[in-house]
């Protein structure tokens, strides 16, 4: 059986095609159930998040499998995958577990090193599961992709700098303030950058929010929505004394602080630092502001120099994140060569214990009771010490083409073991899976 | 014995400049390695440290004050342990690579320079001398500690005010953080120099001491203790901003070292320890 993946992602294809090939749950649910009933594929995965959809499977046939997920999405969704092809990728075997693992850990996401992907993918894995189209194979390199994502995130620091204004606003208030949920911010106009960054804000602990704007309405409306205070934009010089944050994105044409307005708030506030964030076009407090002792003012420029290093910094931390995400996959791989080498463990292990039985049946009749039981132990102990070393040796020579495979044909002709899989006859692909299970649960 | 103390006596700044440079490497590039050895390392330092100035005062019973070098070894371990306590309390390592660059300094120039006294003032084993010199050296630590964390916060101010986004952006801890243990330290500082000095007062009227009014190393700590003194009242009722505090905790930061070096070289007081 081959690994494959088919889908489409932020760099295929544009928001309106990736908005209508996303499938919610219940569809995902829906389409497991049908493609193990229809077993093109073996074992499936769906992975449908807002920046992409993708199919993972294990099949007999990768052209088939491909077709058939394609036609899938294309009956499903109404896309028009063969005007577009460029929309839909696919890869197969290595470099499809190796793309699993890169979407895992941050490093495929159009937001390079965002940490929802992982808690996704986590989602997709706990579907497959729960539909029973998550196999030995998939869910053992799930796993390998989930503990790639968890080790990105703790041993790198992809996940460091502000990639978005918003965040990058956030971040630069905590390199003031110890402490956001002790802080007051005020929010000069309803628009959605301001909101947006306000929702920063509150994520990162702020409890204490106002929303100021000339439409007091709006305001209202927004301060309900994020659990805020309204306020009218005639009484934003008395709010600036006492707020700590201000995030100000109005769409005023011209200042509306001052330099002498601010300096005369500054006075009033003891001492007491304010930050102010002017994210507004043309700004909206005076730029000379900034020279006042206690006034710390960043406008859109700042902030797009702080994603810049964000992005900068997360960049820097790639090739440590491909390097555990090529350790993760060899394990994956070593244990998927393994596999092939289950039938030869099972058929050796089967010939021993014939071996052993036929054995202790003939000379059953010369011991006790009390010993019989001895002897099942005694030889069962021998046999396991035996075969051990052969089975770890059978294991490592999976893995090595031709020299193994001429060395475990040794294997079967010395032995005298009936038949070698993948040899002419060996017709069951999935069998060596099958044995894993069955081998993981007697051993 | 005297191996014993010569021994820790490289050893100590051998280990103060491996701590640094553990210091230096977390600071400059986020090394996982130095992250997990620096603090163990400069633990270890404070604790031979201890044991090295314990051993200083048996061997000739005085407090290590005698010399002026005695006393930047004893100013060297006062300001690691509270550093210490405050890398314990934020948990941030990154600012260690300024103050043990203090530290290493202070006790490298006493380890160059340290001779043994050949004769001990009986004055030197008198408690209440004891506890003036141990307030002392506390309050010299609380201002030193005050000021680097002025300096840190200074240089963070500036690179976010300018929108300069860097090493010192990246590394440090928040303004407001460094705001409080300057102005913490500062105020530590103040009141054990307070007590230093009113402990050196009685001091002198038990001595008898003419002429003490106009020594020029009282004048210059008399300074930097009001210096303090405005830190803490200027942070506390008069509504200075920490930038304020800053700055003034590194004037008199720059006073205390100016008596401890210059006058001490260049000017003769009665004021014979340090």
């Amino acid at each position: 059986m081959n690994l494959l993946v088919v889908g489409m992602n932020h760099r295929t294809a544009p928001i309106d095609v990736r908005e209508r090939v996303a499938f919610s749950d219940s569809e995902v649910r829906d389409i497991l159930s049908r493609t193990r009933s229809e077993e093109t594929l073996g074992e499936v995965l769906v992975l449908s998040t807002c920046n992409r959809t993708e199919f993972y499977g294990l099949s007999r046939d990768n052209g088939a499998a491909e077709m058939y997920i394609r036609n899938l999405i294309v009956r499903q969704k109404q896309v028009d995958l063969a005007s577009h092809p460029g929309y839909a990728y696919t890869l197969s075997d290595v470099e499809s577990a190796r793309h699993l693992m890169r979407v895992a850990t941050g490093l495929d996401s159009m937001l390079l090193g965002e940490p929802q992907i992982l808690g996704q993918v986590k989602q997709a894995h706990q579907l497959s599961v729960e539909s029973g189209a998550c196999g030995l194979v998939l869910n053992r390199l799930l796993q390998a992709a989930i503990i790639a994502g968890k080790r990105v995130r703790t041993e790198t620091r992809i996940g460091g700098g502000a990639i978005s204004v918003a965040s990058a606003a956030s971040e630069l208030a905590g390199k003031i303030f110890r402490n956001l949920s002790t802080r007051s911010v005020l929010l000069i106009g309803a628009g959605e950058m301001g909101e947006l960054t306000a929702g920063h804000m509150l994520e990162r602990g702020v409890s204490d929010l106002t929303i100021a704007n000339r439409t007091f309405s709006k305001a209202l409306e927004l301060s309900r929505e994020l659990d805020g205070k309204a306020l009218p934009l005639d009484r934003v010089e008395e709010a600036l004394v006492s707020a700590d944050i201000v995030i100000s994105s109005t769409g005023a044409t011209e200042a509306i602080i001052s330099e002498a307005q601010m300096r005369a708030i500054v006075s009033k506030r003891a001492g007491r630092p304010i930050y102010i964030i002017d994210i507004a076009v043309p700004r909206d407090f005076d730029p000379r502001i900034e020279r006042l002792d206690g006034v710390f003012l960043h406008n859109l420029d700042s902030m797009n120099l702080l994603v810049e290093r964000g992005l900068e910094e997360r960049r820097g931390e790639i090739p440590k994140a491909e390097v555990i995400v090529e350790e993760e996959l060899e394990g994956f791989l070593n244990w998927r060569d393994s596999l092939t080498a289950t039938p030869t463990i099972k058929q050796l292990k089967e010939k021993f214990e014939k071996i052993r039985r036929q054995e202790v049946a003939r000379y059953r009749g010369r011991f006790c009771d009390e010993d019989q039981e001895q002897l099942d132990r005694l030889t069962e102990g021998l046999m396991k010490k035996i075969i051990h070393p052969a089975m770890d040796r059978i294991r490592d020579w999976s893995g090595k083409e031709d020299l193994g495979a001429l060395r475990i044909d040794t294997i079967y002709e010395l032995f005298e073991l009936p038949r070698r899989p993948g040899q002419p006859g060996q017709d069951d692909l999935a069998q060596p899976e099958q044995d894993a299970v069955d081998e993981e649960s007697q051993w | 014995m005297d191996i014993l103390l010569n021994t820790l006596n490289i050893s100590l700044p051998t280990l103060y400049a491996l701590a640094w440079a553990d210091y230096a490497l977390l600071f400059f590039r986020n090394d996982a390695f130095a992250e997990k050895t620096a603090p163990w390392l400069l633990r270890l330092a404070a604790v031979l440290h201890g044991i090295y100035l314990v051993l200083l005062e048996a061997h000739q019973p005085h407090f290590p004050v005698a010399t002026i070098f005695e006393a930047f070894s004893l100013l060297a371990l006062s300001v690691l342990i509270v550093y210490l306590f405050i890398e314990s309390r934020i948990g941030v390592l990154t600012t260690g690579f300024f103050i043990v660059g203090l530290v290493f300094a202070f006790q490298l120039v006493s380890s160059a320079f340290i001779t043994r006294p050949t004769e001990i003032n009986p004055l030197l084993a008198e408690p209440s001398f004891v506890l003036h010199a141990a307030t002392a050296v506390l309050g010299y630590s609380g201002m030193a500690i005050s000021a680097i964390y002025g300096l840190l916060y200074l240089m963070l101010f500036h690179d976010i005010k300018k929108s300069r986004f860097g090493l010192i952006y990246k590394q440090l801890p928040s303004l407001e953080v460094m705001a409080n243990f300057t102005y913490r330290a500062a105020t530590l500082g103040f009141i054990f120099l307070t007590v230093a000095m009113a402990l050196g007062l009685a001091l002198i009227a038990q001595i008898d001491q003419p002429g003490w009014t106009w020594d020029p190393k009282l004048i210059i700590t008399f300074v930097a203790w009001l210096i303090y003194g405005a830190c803490t009242a200027g942070s506390k009722f008069w509504g200075w901003s920490p930038r304020r505090v800053a700055f003034a905790s590194l004037t008199g930061f720059a006073v205390i070292l100016f008596s401890f070096v210059v006058v001490n070289l260049l000017f003769t007081s009665f004021h014979g320890f340090v």
